[in-house]
């Protein structure tokens, strides 16, 4: 596909209403699916990978000090910490960051609930 | 006095099933698989079932473990950092993965899903409007 073209999508997908871009995610989806694509092997999936192991070591060491809080970070570089994800979000932006990872960070005693069952 | 919200994306659902259930993609490297998963406002967790977690490559057992309790006991999960799409919006979160293989289910729950996004829902019509939270309007 040319770029031209695909900038003249990119331009007509603007143009769509909340519903109807609703349902083209859902019909690229769902397209993505019956392709049968479940492999990921982009440069943009080695970088996410190698963040999600820098992080997970982060994550391990740092887990009692910030236990209960939301912590943002770029890999292993903690940018940020709040009460929920949106303080947390917050910090990440401060910092300059757009992609951070944001999340909460569990305490070793933390006991989880579904509540509908 | 009114209180109108906007949503960026609206998707159908069948409300004549048991659940709302929305496809869920999970990936990770190694690739992806996607499952049929259950809205649940009442779970603190996204939870998912050994299954779908084995079909990513993931050796359960060697995640965090975490308690989770129903209204009838409790079960063992794990914690795995995985990406996880809903429609096209992609969040790098931590899910739980039953270790159970009899858990039968896949839940979207407040950690991970709910904490991030805006929702709406009218479920006489089965429809959910939804938002990445802090996503321009």
């Amino acid at each position: 596909m040319s770029v031209e073209l695909l900038e003249t999508i990119k331009q007509q997908i603007n143009q769509l209403s909340a519903e109807e871009a609703g349902q083209l995610a859902q019909y690229l989806h769902e397209r993505s699916g019956a392709n049968g694509a479940t492999t990921t092997n982009s440069p943009d999936a080695a970088r996410r990978e190698e963040k999600r192991r820098l992080r997970a070591a982060w994550l391990k060491e740092h887990r009692a000090a910030y236990a209960g809080l939301y912590v943002a970070l770029d890999g292993d570089r903690l940018l940020g910490t709040g009460q929920n994800y949106p303080e947390a979000c917050a910090a990440a932006q401060q910092a300059g960051v757009k992609d951070a990872y944001v999340d909460f960070v569990y305490p070793a005693d933390y006991v989880g609930d579904i509540g509908g069952w | 006095m009114g209180y109108p919200m906007n949503f960026s994306r609206l998707m159908t659902y069948d409300a004549g099933r048991t659940g709302i259930l929305i496809d869920v993609t999970l990936s990770l490297a190694e690739g992806s698989v996607t499952l049929p998963t259950k809205l649940d406002t009442g779970a603190t967790n996204c939870v998912f079932t050994r299954c779908g977690g084995e079909d990513l490559g993931i050796a359960i057992e060697s995640g965090e473990p975490v308690h989770i309790n129903t209204a009838v006991g409790s079960f063992v999960a794990y914690h795995h950092d995985v990406t996880l799409t809903v429609l096209d919006f992609v969040f790098d979160v931590r899910v739980c993965f039953a270790a159970d293989g009899f858990f039968n289910r896949n839940v979207l729950g407040r950690r991970g899903f709910l904490d991030r996004v805006n929702l709406g829902l009218v479920d006489y019509e089965g429809k959910l409007y939804l938002s990445k939270y802090g996503e321009a309007e």
